[in-house]
């Protein structure tokens, strides 16, 4: 460490990173408590310790732009030397200032949107434990105590989802009365809670198991600890147990993350308010798989530069992430997670592959931090739209341009930001940064996950210019001109409401104007935290180096091939999505319509790959029938006929002793009389 | 493990659903036993300590549910959150003893038995173990499953009507539940109140 600072025991320096986690759940705790006061309080609770939590988060960014970390432990599990910790490297820092003024902008969005929920104390519950476990992942110094967050995200989300568990017709998302290879695509929020921690908690027991198998052998949670001595590492390798372990906690990064194949839950998580959309997509849950990665990825190259192979470690990451880089057409800002997240875990996925380590990570941490401005607004937008509109059908909506300017306006600020418009947004610099690491790693893959990344660049535009159109321009929709011809003034939405999504579009273009500077500062943070903590100099990989750092000068750092495809995708998309959605030159409908191979894309895609019901079928639908059968035919019919047995039998000699028992004592004395003269029998004999 | 929660998963009376639960959580406490290892066993009887706890606050939750609703069937439920939030919440902590989700006592029952199990299996070499170790973290998955099921079909959804006018059980009931719940959480954010008694002793018996 260039200038790290370990304590052991809670002290003072160490309390501003406590803080960041401690903050959001002592919020959480004394919400109710509040509510007994006043339930309008309780929104104000918890933006005001979301926003001590977001300040204390930022006492940590010198720390991060100087190197320098706080690692501070504090005794927990004594007997099995377990300690719990605060590790706030630069990486941390980052992360925990990303999560906290996001979800603290997401709060204030909250006070506008739940005003008047009758549940309010329960919804800043569960957003204030969101929020804290998200950043008890981010700062904790080791897997346990990080699980702890996991699983509480996982909970929180849980919640989150069903949160209007009176399943209201309103509340459900899917389309009534649709179904998919036989099963209904229509869910209730309780469902879509149930299914979304049940997809995570799958991922968890991976992660479960990889993080015990590597206890088993370092005999330690404790990250530092893992990359001081590197023992186990080999012992692990050599009875080829690394990899499986790696790619178990893999697992537990692709459940949160919502990847391939565990990506279904994320789409009916829909179903919340919302704000809490907002904070799984942009701030918390489906970042923390990312982080997760994040925080292994640089312990397991290093392991690589001690000579032990993990190509395929990354080369499952990489892989995981250009096959979920396939966005749908529809429910178009969940799938558009989906697929962002997938960039991020390439860049990191990538990092591995290639000479430059620190290329991909800084590609894949700029790209997690341009998607949370960008998602988190358009999200917040989306949410104000549906608000108004209340209908969250695009098909209901249109031509709201001239009602809601500023909505409108931002949401083309956040939307560009998304397609990767070039050179003022922080999306086409963090993209771009991606397309130079693919482009530039020496891996036989390279090529096709950089074709792969292109076409969804294609498609992101397109399907972004899209939602805009049909929300903002062409006529109103039915829907629409009821609500107005009802006398429904179609209106902007409230300050609290806009401002928040405001503030972070802007952003987008403020931090895009300045993007390669950006870029290139957060490539210095992180090329000299991963030398000083992991010993990855940039330069230093599986091959040798002949450049220098491909992002060193101002200029130099763009790369000619990867800008060119960036700015052509973004072209392509944009002009598609213009002519069928904005300028309505064509109608969309007719075109999918005209060729039977548009017609089966289509349908594919609206059917959702058919993964959605395959996985039902195969985990819900059949165990429950293998289940029941075995309740009815094995249970009640070989078990219950089995216990029939000692039964029965009881039953019979009961039955024949009774008999015996007459009662009458004439024939006691008969049956006396004849064993006598057995005895005498016998004994004559 | 897995046959009793499969079992319950299919059970409309809550009573029997929460008995084929034992059933699937004892396979899980002799499957602690098994790994014959300090923390393994240490983690069967953590879990021994922790399911009385989840347990209790379920079937109390039952009791509480029976004496306010006057039925067992779970089909004939829904909705009850809003009705019986103090139940529902310390049923809610129960089930997530049962299911192993920190912060509950359950999770610290269940990872350090695992653990353990994954440590015999490793130091013996043996595939059977690990087998074992597998499948003992998918019948996790099945516990969640017809936890959370049950949960959702009991307190969630729409209240039928007959149910319009349940009220929250009297504090003799609800009293308890509190407290059980507290305690549980308690134990799960910092096992060594227990765990300073117990690691020691196994460690003597199984003589490392």
């Amino acid at each position: 460490m260039a200038t790290g600072s370990f304590e052991f025991g809670l002290s003072a320096t160490a309390l501003n990173a406590w803080a960041i986690w401690i903050l959001p759940f002592v919020a959480a705790v004394i919400i109710p408590g509040v509510a007994k006061f006043s339930k309008r309080a309780t929104g104000g609770v918890a933006v005001a310790f979301a926003l001590a939590s977001a300040i204390s988060a930022t006492t940590l960014l010198p720390l991060a732009l100087g190197n320098n970390e706080i690692h501070n432990q504090i005794s927990w599990i004594s007997s099995i030397g377990l300690k719990a910790g605060i590790l706030a490297d630069p990486l941390a820092a980052l992360m925990s200032n990303v999560v906290a003024w996001v979800s603290f902008l997401i709060f204030v969005y909250s006070t506008g949107y739940m005003k008047g929920d009758k549940d309010i104390t329960r919804f800043w519950f569960w957003m204030a434990f969101f929020v804290g476990s998200m950043q008890l992942i981010v700062l904790s110094d080791n897997f346990l105590q990080l699980f702890f967050g996991w699983e509480g995200v996982g909970l929180a989300s849980y919640a989150l989802v069903g949160f209007w568990y009176r399943d209201k017709k309103k509340d459900h998302v899917g389309i009534e009365g649709r179904t998919v290879l036989g099963l209904v695509d229509y869910y209730s929020p309780t469902h879509s809670g149930i299914k979304a921690f049940i997809m995570t908690k799958v991922g968890d027991v991976m992660m479960l198991a990889g993080m015990f198998l590597i206890f088993a052998f370092a005999g330690t949670f404790g990250f530092r600890e893992l990359i001081e001595n590197t023992n186990w590492a080999t012992t692990m390798s050599s009875q080829h147990l690394l990899i499986p372990a790696a790619v178990l906690l893999f697992g537990g990064a692709i459940g949160k993350s919502a990847q391939f194949p565990l990506n279904e839950w994320l789409l009916e998580a829909m179903t919340g308010p919302t704000a809490v959309s907002a904070l799984i997509h942009a701030a918390t849950m489906v970042k923390a798989g990312v982080f997760l990665v994040a925080r292994l990825a640089p312990l397991f190259f290093a392991l690589a530069a001690i000579g032990i192979n993990m190509d395929q470690f990354f080369e499952v990451v990489a892989w995981v992430g250009a096959g979920m880089v396939h966005p749908e057409i529809k429910k178009v800002l969940a799938y558009s997670t989906g697929s962002q997240i997938g960039y991020m875990m390439m860049a990191l996925g990538i990092a591995g592959l290639s000479r430059q380590f620190v290329d991909g990570y800084t590609a894949g941490f700029f790209h997690l931090i341009s998607h949370a401005m960008f998602k988190a607004s358009l999200f917040m937008a989306a949410g104000s739209l549906l608000h108004i509109v209340g209908s969250r059908f695009m098909t209901d909506m249109g031509g709201l341009r001239r009602h809601m300017k500023k909505t409108c306006a931002l949401m083309w600020a956040a939307g560009l930001g998304l397609m990767g418009a070039p050179f003022i947004t922080t999306g086409f610099w963090s993209k771009d940064a991606i397309f130079a690491a693919v482009y530039q790693s020496a891996n036989t893959w390279a090529l096709p996950i950089f074709v792969l990344a292109l076409i969804t660049a294609v498609m992101t535009t397109f399907y972004t210019t899209r939602m805009i159109g049909m929300v903002f321009f062409g006529n109103k929709s039915k829907h629409v001109e009821e609500m107005e011809k009802e006398g429904y003034h179609i209106h902007e939405a409230s300050p609290s409401m806009w401002i928040p999504y405001g503030i972070l579009a802007v952003l987008t273009i403020g931090i895009g104007v300045i993007g390669l500077a950006f870029e290139h500062q957060l490539h210095d943070i992180f090329a000299q935290y991963l030398a000083s903590a992991f010993g990855i100099k940039s330069g230093i990989g599986n091959v040798a180096m002949e450049s220098q750092s491909a992002l060193g000068g101002l200029l130099e750092g763009v790369n000619p091939v990867a800008l060119i495809s960036s700015l052509s995708a973004f072209a392509i998309g944009f002009a598609l999505g213009y002519i069928f959605y904005i300028g309505r030159f064509a109608d969309p409908v007719k075109f999918v319509n005209s060729n039977i191979f548009f017609y089966a894309i289509h349908k594919f895609f609206l059917n959702r790959w058919y993964l959605n019901a395959l996985i039902y079928w195969a985990f819900v639908v059949a165990p429950l029938y293998f289940a029941r059968g075995i309740y009815r035919y094995f249970e009640n019919f070989v078990m219950e006929g089995f216990n029939l047995v000692p039964e029965k039998t009881m039953m019979g000699g009961a039955r024949i002793m009774q008999a015996t028992q007459t009662g009458i004592s004439q024939s006691y004395l008969y049956i006396f009389g004849a064993g006598i003269l057995i005895v005498v029998l016998l004994l004559l004999i | 493990m897995i046959y009793g929660g499969l079992m319950a998963l299919v059970q409309d009376d809550i009573k029997k659903l929460f008995a084929y639960s034992s059933i699937s959580q004892m396979g899980y406490i002799i499957f602690g036993i098994g790994s014959a290892s300090a923390l393994g066993l240490s983690g069967a009887e953590m879990m021994f300590v922790s399911h009385s706890l989840g347990k209790v606050l379920l079937f109390m939750m039952v009791g509480a549910i029976v004496l306010q609703v006057g039925t067992r069937s779970i089909t004939k439920m829904g909705g009850l959150a809003g009705k019986m939030p103090i139940t529902a919440v310390c049923a809610t902590i129960g089930a997530l003893t049962i299911m192993g989700v920190p912060p509950t006592s359950g999770f610290m029952a269940e990872w350090t038995m695992f653990y353990g199990s994954l440590q015999t299996a490793i130091q013996q070499g043996s595939i059977i173990r690990m087998v074992a170790f597998g499948l003992g973290l998918v019948a996790t998955v099945i516990t969640m499953a017809y936890v959370l099921w049950m949960i959702k079909r009991v307190f969630f959804g729409k209240l039928p009507e007959n149910l319009e006018n349940t009220r929250e059980a009297n504090w003799y009931v609800t009293g308890p539940m509190m407290v059980l719940a507290g305690f549980t959480i308690v134990i799960g954010i910092y096992p060594d109140i227990f765990f300073n008694q117990i690691i020691p002793f196994m460690k003597g018996l199984v003589g490392v």
